[in-house]
């Protein structure tokens, strides 16, 4: 029997119920599954993105709801035949199809949870005091700017610790499902390694795709140039030199 | 709707007489009383809800909703998940429209002239923003817990919420009221009027979590968070619409300001942002 689209609503994606886990494995159910899942993260992560940049201005919060989607579906494109290797090496015997799926399950749980919570974001960060514009164009570490810093490092830390906690839920859900398709002990060390891939990508796509807040002395851009001079990791580690050796 | 769902519904549904199926869970602690945890507050709640897991004795009115809710929640989760609801929520909706009316009224008894109107409208509007903001988030994580309620019902139950605190919130007027008329210090009344509201989310948040839990036949603490989440929403709402118990200063919203030094930083002295 042919479940009706809603079935697999974002709710239904979160309880991942044994039916959901049921019709994963069934062919004809899978494409109506991966048509909500991909609305989920679509829809979900456009809102959060929207509510990310809001607070820089309504134009950043457009830039960002586009971008937020695309970081999500590119980190899945990419690492997908990876972990379809990896996973057929560890001898999950996981097809190429079925990693796509698990691992968009898993991005559209986050994507529901950062959906729900946009409302509240957004809510928040229109209350806080906005950037003060005469700041434009000043150095970040100017005195001047520190009222407007501070507000943007507040904001900053707390989007980046709710991804987080809904990236952490994405991954229990994405246990369960492995659980449920491979043998107990193997979906642990598969979903560990999954993890690293998933996240030493993600830093560097979420790196390429920023800035998803922008710093209140820039006007609102979608992609600065000079953000591909380098990577994520490089930046990391310039950072930890500059902390212990002095700039 | 899934299986389990469908046969845990099935079990419930009132037959001709006869009395109504309770989850085995919950039976077996009823029928048996050995349960390790029997003595948990959390427990005792759930064997209330189990007994009182029936349509309502003298039908769906106003002043039985309340009686209900004060004595056999029960009954009115039974309502909403297999009864009335579309009725039951509307007048859920409109307790708790009125009951927040009647404390803001009081509220702005404080100050007087305009903010007699102006606060129990503020109130209202407050409370159904922050409800509504955090709706998405509830009806989420309680999925993400394995729940599996519809929207609609997540609503309804957002709703018992709404309307069990409203009625505390009443209980209470009089005793704000009595503050309210022989102080002039608004950071007291504030602190007051919060710690009375605090006091209606406790409970009101306990017995959401346990219609839940008994619905769903598993504990429910993802609703902490939620309530922390739902409790720094409405701090924000209040910062947002002040004055609440200050004189009028215009129809126009003040200067944007975060909750946590409006409440907190600010009267310690200190700076965030």
């Amino acid at each position: 029997m042919k479940m009706p689209f809603h079935s697999y609503g974002p709710a239904a994606l979160c309880r991942m119920d044994s039916s959901l886990l049921r019709d994963v494995s069934e062919p004809c159910k899978q494409f109506r599954i991966v048509v909500m899942a991909c609305m989920t993260v679509i829809i979900g992560t456009a809102l959060y993105g929207f509510a990310f940049g809001y607070w820089r201005s309504p134009v950043q919060g457009l830039y960002s709801a586009v971008k937020m989607p695309l970081l999500f579906l590119s980190v899945i494109l990419t690492t997908t035949a990876i972990n379809t290797i990896l996973a057929q090496i560890m001898g999950a015997g996981l097809s190429l199809r079925q990693v796509t799926m698990i691992v968009l399950l898993a991005m559209a749980v986050a994507s529901a949870i950062l959906g729900c919570f946009s409302p509240v974001a957004l809510f928040l960060v229109i209350n806080l005091p906005s950037p003060d514009p005469s700041i434009l164009g000043l150095p970040f570490s100017d005195p001047l700017v520190a009222r407007s810093a501070a507000t943007y490092w507040l904001l900053l830390l707390g989007h980046v610790a709710v991804i987080g906690a809904a990236g952490i839920a994405g991954n229990i859900r994405l246990y369960r499902l492995l659980r449920g398709l491979t043998p107990k002990k193997m979906a642990l060390g598969l979903l560990l390694t999954w993890i690293v891939v998933i996240g030493f990508v993600g830093c560097q796509l979420s790196w390429l795709f920023s800035p998803f807040l922008c710093k209140p002395t820039q006007l609102p851009h979608i992609f600065p140039k000079e953000y591909f001079q380098e990577n994520f990791y490089e930046r990391v580690l310039r950072a930890i030199v500059a902390v212990l050796h002095g700039p | 709707m899934n299986e389990e769902q469908q046969d845990m519904r099935t079990a419930q549904q009132p037959m001709d007489g006869k009395p109504i199926a309770v989850p085995p869970t919950i039976q077996q602690e009823l029928t048996e009383g050995r349960s390790s945890r029997q003595e948990s507050s959390t427990n005792s709640l759930l064997l209330r809800f189990a007994e009182d897991f029936r349509p309502t004795d003298r039908g769906v009115t106003p002043f039985q909703l309340v009686d209900d809710l004060l004595k056999h929640p029960g009954r009115v989760i039974y309502e909403i998940s297999q009864g009335r609801r579309g009725l039951v929520t509307a007048m859920l909706f409109a307790k708790a429209v009125v009951c927040s009316a009647m404390y803001g009224l009081v509220m702005g008894s404080f100050s007087g002239g305009p903010q007699l109107w102006i606060v129990p409208a503020k109130v209202v509007v407050g409370l159904l923003l922050s409800a509504l903001i955090c709706l998405p988030s509830l009806h989420i994580l309680t999925s993400l817990a394995g729940g599996n309620q519809s929207f609609g019902e997540t609503t309804a139950i957002l709703l018992v919420n709404l309307a069990l605190s409203g009625i505390l919130l009443v209980g209470f007027a009089p005793i704000a009221w009595i503050f309210s008329q022989s102080t002039n210090a608004a950071a007291f009344m504030g602190g007051l009027h919060l710690l009375i509201w605090g006091v209606g989310a406790y409970f009101s948040l306990r017995l959401m979590r346990t219609s839940l839990s008994f619905l769903n036949r598993r504990a429910m603490n993802v609703l902490t968070l939620w309530g922390l989440i739902f409790t720094v929403v409405v701090f924000q709402m209040c910062t947002t619409l002040r004055p609440l118990v200050d004189e009028f200063s215009g129809f126009r919203l003040q200067e944007k300001e975060f909750f946590l030094k409006h409440w907190f930083i600010r009267p310690c002295g200190g700076e965030l942002m």
